[in-house]
């Protein structure tokens, strides 16, 4: 069965795939950098193979179930709003880690119905090990640091628990990362839980098909492009504002609050 | 890649080496780090390539190392190596236990999981909180009828800790004694069907309570000892608590005369309908009017309380349960009484000083097999309780000495079988209950005028049911089909012996109500995700015998139907509909079936035609309810109206001295009854507070005759409740409640009385300092009739508590401004009363709480 495993160097993620643990992180979150106290909070799984892990918005996951099946029974419109209402997310974040890859699945902008995929080659972090340990939550961690997408992170990893992996696109510590936080603490995430589960998950994007786009920086500029560019993309898209003036203003205002994303653009 | 901390490139020396599984796989993605021997921080690490093979820089200097290997499906690797060109292959073993799980951070205050609300109860508790109780009084969308514990406004069915049902109804020992901070969270199951075998078959609109420990394994309880004066008090309590996976034992000695009741303890509190109350009491003391207010402020007791309960679930499935227990209450209350009865256009006054001496001796056990499988349920459950029971009253009654005392005793073995399994693909159920009682009672009344009285009753009862049925799915309708038998038979013998100067006066009663009820019942329900619709058609074919002196007085042989109906809708997660109405008709009982006079006080005396009565009950309700847990938002509300059409009206006779007899009279009467209430709770997270507040709304109206003179009394009553619980900081905690009663009466579309109720509590617990804590209750009442009376009560408590010993000192004064009475009015069918009762005197006491 193993060498099922030494066979492929893996280009790609495989879906659908087995899990055997599941990790909650809390992902708490500063979306303004000039408004410190406004913070957002989304719970965020980490689910981890033999050989793939797989992070994104546990609601993401429930809702893209909640979707398949009800595509399986011919509903095209997907479960009811009730069910957006009380479990919906709008973090599409999504990010497979295989053992040479790094591949990122995310809509640029909430309003845009679209989903871009790019890869990132491993290793993308190097990591300093430092001598502190310290307990969290009764876990004994260490300290490592990096810097990467414009910030300088602080992670503790357990050794006791051998798994080189953690949340978001940070792994390759020998232990699972527990805390996760940049230097300003304007992302936080935090281990809420660890599971043994038995899980094999096939990820449908809500039904989109991913657009490959070239490279992260292509992806933030998208991003970016998409922020800015709201209003228009959104009449050409059919919808029409009876005030388009003071939408645009209000959609700049929320543009320029939407400052301070966990890596930066960083142009090439 | 290889990573390593702070190691010059011209001193390093490498080791490597290759992993591979038992069956000489290489494996990679494996770990491998590297400590210095003793040292606690990983100095460099690896990851395994394809090929499984790992490479290690380090400090030259380092000549032995710890190296750790792990990998998400091996078991992890710690060896103690030798650095010198080290190079060799290691073997992981496959992972056989799976990794150990952690939960870092709390869940939610509340959450809602498939049917379960999980309240976290370290989000709900505060410094001030001992039992669970204290915690579960707090939750919003739970309310507390005394020690009743109600979801949407029912009583739950079930009480569990950790998925057990020790106690069964008699849940408050364990709520009552249970440390909260042994509980990690109160589970509510809504729509629990506690029966495996009927899971998806019958629907169950109950809810159920589970209490979820921390640990697996817990050690728990508390011992209490607590002295004060005066007079001379105590306060013991030592209740030890086991709970395991599969066997969980309380054990219990309490005693005390400060007013706590514990008796309560000993109450089934599961059941729905408060009308089965199997005692007949046919002599009864005049007693205390209980006033609203705390037991600890008016009963003088003394009493003492031991139980033992375990419960013990082998391997496959079969449950052991039984427990005993035993109580001995003494209490010794004293009141005053003025009480007006409106006798047509008169006003009768009867002033009454009474006190009451009452001693209670109570022996109960239950023993229970139970299995709940799949596919069989089997639960046998025998109880018995004997009781013996002596009380003396004096009484100044209009100036005259009374004096009378009472004793009786009750005995009674009690048998439920019940069994359900699949013969071939049906699913077949059985059901016995059997019960035998034996209650003697005598009251022995002397008059001031040397006139006397002596008073003796038996009642003895045997009853058996009987019935099988079968259930069936069909889609999605479940059609229960059943048959059964009920028996009964009740004997009641009562001697009167009243003395009049030399006249004597003998009056007996020899009375047998035998009941013979073949049924046919045919239960249809019907259940869909949203909507359970259940209706139920028994056909009773209801022959009832009554005998005076051996021979046949009155009989009736009538097929009854008792049609109910039930429909539940889910509109949506958070909105359900509940609706229902049922019909039945029940026969006098044996305490209103003789003919002969029974004194039942020293101023009662009653007796009825010798005819069986029918009553036909018609009761209806509305209810909805609303929660979103996650916002902790709760709301119930119902309507609910029950209407009795009597074959006979209540009438009373009272002379001018305010003896009265209670009659029934052959002339069909109606008494109706509609209530509305509603309930909201609200946790506000970010303040920590809980909001819950209450309304009701009661209209009762009846129709009885006063001296032959027919009357139509009715009753409005509004009553409303406030409660907050703030714990926002954790060094002080502020309890809130406000309750407002009014009532009005009606007699004829006559206003007559009307009186309302007003109760502050004000509790402020404080810590200035860690693990001390200063807690201040405040009590306010405004009593208002034709003339108000206020009241004021108030308790300071002082605790230190030493963590390291486990233990916690209180030093509490209680009563501090020593009220020595409390005026309360009550309003009854015929007369308002005026009642002043007899407080404890303020006490200071000491008590030492250890915790284990």
């Amino acid at each position: 069965m193993l060498s099922v495993f030494f066979a492929n160097n893996v280009f790609s993620q495989q879906q659908p795939y087995d899990y055997k643990i599941e990790v909650l992180y809390s992902m708490t979150s500063i979306p303004d950098s000039n408004e410190v106290d406004k913070k957002k909070s989304e719970i965020m799984s980490l689910l981890i193979g033999n050989e793939q892990s797989l992070f994104t918005s546990r609601r993401y996951i429930a809702m893209d179930s909640a979707m398949t099946s009800e595509l399986k029974k011919g509903n095209s419109f997907g479960p009811s709003m009730s069910f957006y209402e009380e479990r919906g997310t709008k973090t599409t974040m999504t990010i497979f880690k295989t053992s040479s890859n790094i591949i990122y699945y995310g809509k640029p902008a909430p309003f845009i119905n679209k989903v871009y995929q790019y890869y990132e080659s491993k290793p993308i972090l190097d990591w300093k090990i430092e001598d502190e340990t310290t307990l969290i939550s009764g876990i004994e961690c260490q300290k490592a640091t990096a810097r990467f997408g414009g910030r300088n992170w602080i992670a503790w990893f357990a050794p006791s628990i051998g798994v080189n992996e953690g949340p978001y696109k940070f792994s390759g510590l020998p232990g699972l990362i527990v805390n996760i936080y940049d230097e300003k603490k304007h992302w936080i995430l935090e281990l809420m839980r660890i599971r043994n589960i038995d899980k094999s998950l096939d990820l449908n994007f809500s039904n989109i098909k991913p657009e490959l786009i070239g490279s992260k920086t292509r992806f933030l500029e998208e991003k970016k492009y998409s922020m800015e560019n709201r209003l228009q993309i959104m009449q050409s898209k059919g919808w029409t504002f009876e005030k388009p003036m003071a939408t645009r203003k209000r959609f700049d205002k929320e543009a320029k609050e939407d400052n301070n994303w966990i890596e930066f653009l960083i142009s090439e | 890649m290889a990573f390593s901390l702070s190691i010059s490139s011209y001193s390093q020396q490498i080791i490597s080496g290759k992993i591979k599984d038992s069956a000489s796989n290489p494996i990679s993605n494996a770990n491998v780090s590297f400590k210095t021997v003793g040292g606690t921080s990983i100095l460099g690490y690896t990851i395994t390539d394809n090929t499984g093979e790992f490479e290690l820089k380090m400090a030259s200097e380092i000549d032995s190392i710890i190296l750790n290997i792990s990998h998400i499906s091996f078991q992890s690797l710690i060896k103690n190596i030798n650095t010198k060109n080290y190079k060799t292959v290691f073997y992981l073993k496959k992972q056989i236990d799976a990794l150990e799980e952690i939960v870092v951070k709390s869940p939610p205050p509340i959450y809602k999981k498939r049917d379960t609300i999980n309240y976290n109860v370290s989000a709900f508790s505060d410094n001030n909180d001992k039992a669970i109780r204290d915690v579960i009084e707090k939750l919003p969308g739970i309310e507390m009828d005394g020690d009743r514990i109600l979801y949407n406004g029912r009583p739950i069915q079930k009480f569990y800790i950790n998925g057990l049902d020790m106690l069964e109804g008699k849940y408050s020992l364990a709520n009552e004694n249970l440390p909260a901070e042994a509980v990690k969270s109160v589970q509510v199951i809504e729509n629990d069907q506690p029966i495996k075998i009927l899971d998806s078959l019958v629907f169950s609109d109950r809810a159920s309570l589970n209490l979820k420990l921390k640990k697996e394994i817990t050690v728990t309880g508390t011992t209490r000892v607590g002295i004060g004066g005066s007079p001379l008090s105590w306060d013991v309590n030592t209740t030890p608590m086991l709970f395991r996976k599969n066997i969980q034992g309380i054990g219990s000695y309490q005693a005390n005369n400060i007013g706590k009741g514990i008796e309560k303890q000993l109450e089934d509190l599961t059941i729905e309908d408060y009308e089965t109350n199997e005692r007949k009491e046919f002599v009864k003391l005049v007693g205390v009017m209980p006033p609203p207010i705390e037991s600890k402020r008016w009963i003088f007791n003394n009493i003492n309380f031991s139980s033992t309960n375990f419960i013990k679930k082998f391997d496959n499935d079969l449950e052991i349960k039984g427990g005993v227990s035993y109580l001995n209450n003494n209490t010794d209350q004293s009141s005053y009484s003025e009480k007006r009865i409106f006798t047509g256009e008169n006003e009768i006054r009867l002033n009454e000083e009474i006190n009451t001496f009452q001693n209670q001796n109570n022996i109960k056990g239950n023993f229970t097999l139970h299995t709940n499988k799949k596919r069989l349920y089997f639960e046998n459950k025998l109880s018995f309780e004997h009781e013996a029971n002596e009380g003396k009253e004096s009484i100044v009654a209009n100036k005259s000495d009374i004096f009378q005392n009472t004793k009786d005793k009750y005995s009674s073995i009690k048998n439920d079988l019940d069994l359900k399994t699949f013969v071939g693909k049906k699913l077949i159920q059985f059901n016995s209950s059997s019960h035998i009682l034996t209650t003697p009672q005598a009251l022995n009344v002397s008059y001031s005028d040397t006139s006397s009285a002596i008073q003796n009753i038996k009642l003895n009862e045997w009853r058996t049911k009987n019935s099988a049925s079968f259930i069936e799915r069909v889609s999605n309708f479940t059609i229960i089909p059943e048959v059964g038998f009920l028996l009964e038979k009740k004997t009641l013998n009562s001697h009167l012996q009243e003395q009049n100067g030399n006249e004597l006066d003998n009056n007996r009663n020899e009375i047998s109500k035998i009941s013979a009820i073949p049924y046919l019942s045919l239960g249809t329900q019907f259940n869909t995700k949203n909507l359970n619709i259940e209706l139920n058609l028994p056909f009773r074919m209801t022959s009832i015998k009554l005998l005076d002196d051996n021979e046949l007085n009155n009989k009736i042989d009538k097929l009854l139907i008792f049609p109910d109906v039930k429909l539940k809708y889910d509109l949506n997660s958070k909105w359900s509909v509940r609706i229902g109405s049922g019909f039945s008709q029940v026969f006098s009982e044996i305490d209103q079936l003789y003919s002969s006079p029974i004194l039942v006080n020293y101023r009662n005396i009653q007796r009825f035609p010798l005819n069986l009565r029918g009553t036909k009950i018609l009761d209806s309700y509305l209810s909805s309810s609303f929660k979103n847990p996650l916002k902790g938002t709760f709301i119930d509300f119902s309507l609910s109206n029950l209407e009795r059409f009597r074959d006979f009206t209540p009438s009373y006779t009272i002379n001018e001295n305010g003896f009265y007899r209670f009659n029934l009279i052959d002339v069909p009467s109606q008494q109706s009854s509609f209530k509305f209430n509603s309930n909201l709770g609200k946790f506000l997270r970010k303040s920590k507070t809980v909001l819950k507040l209450k309304n009701s709304v009661s209209f009762d109206s009846s129709s009885e005759k006063l001296d032959s003179q027919e009357n139509n009394i009715e009753n409005f009553t509004y009553s409303a409740g406030l409660q907050v619980n703030n714990t926002l900081l954790e060094w002080l905690v502020v309890d809130f409640e406000n309750r407002f009663l009014y009532s009005k009466k009606y007699i004829d579309g006559d206003e007559r009385t009307s009186y309302s109720l007003q109760e502050y509590n004000f509790d402020l617990s404080i810590m200035p300092y860690e693990n001390h804590l200063v807690s201040f209750n405040q009590n306010y009442t405004i009593n208002q009739f034709q003339n108000s009376s206020k009241s004021y009560f108030a308790d300071l408590e002082y605790q230190i508590q030493v963590p390291e010993w486990n233990i916690e000192l209180e030093l509490g004064l209680q009563n501090i401004f020593n009220e020595k009475e409390y005026i309360s009015l009550f309003n009854t069918d015929f007369s308002v009363v005026e009642n002043i009762t007899r407080l404890r005197p303020r006490l200071f006491f000491v008590g030492l709480d250890f915790k284990f």
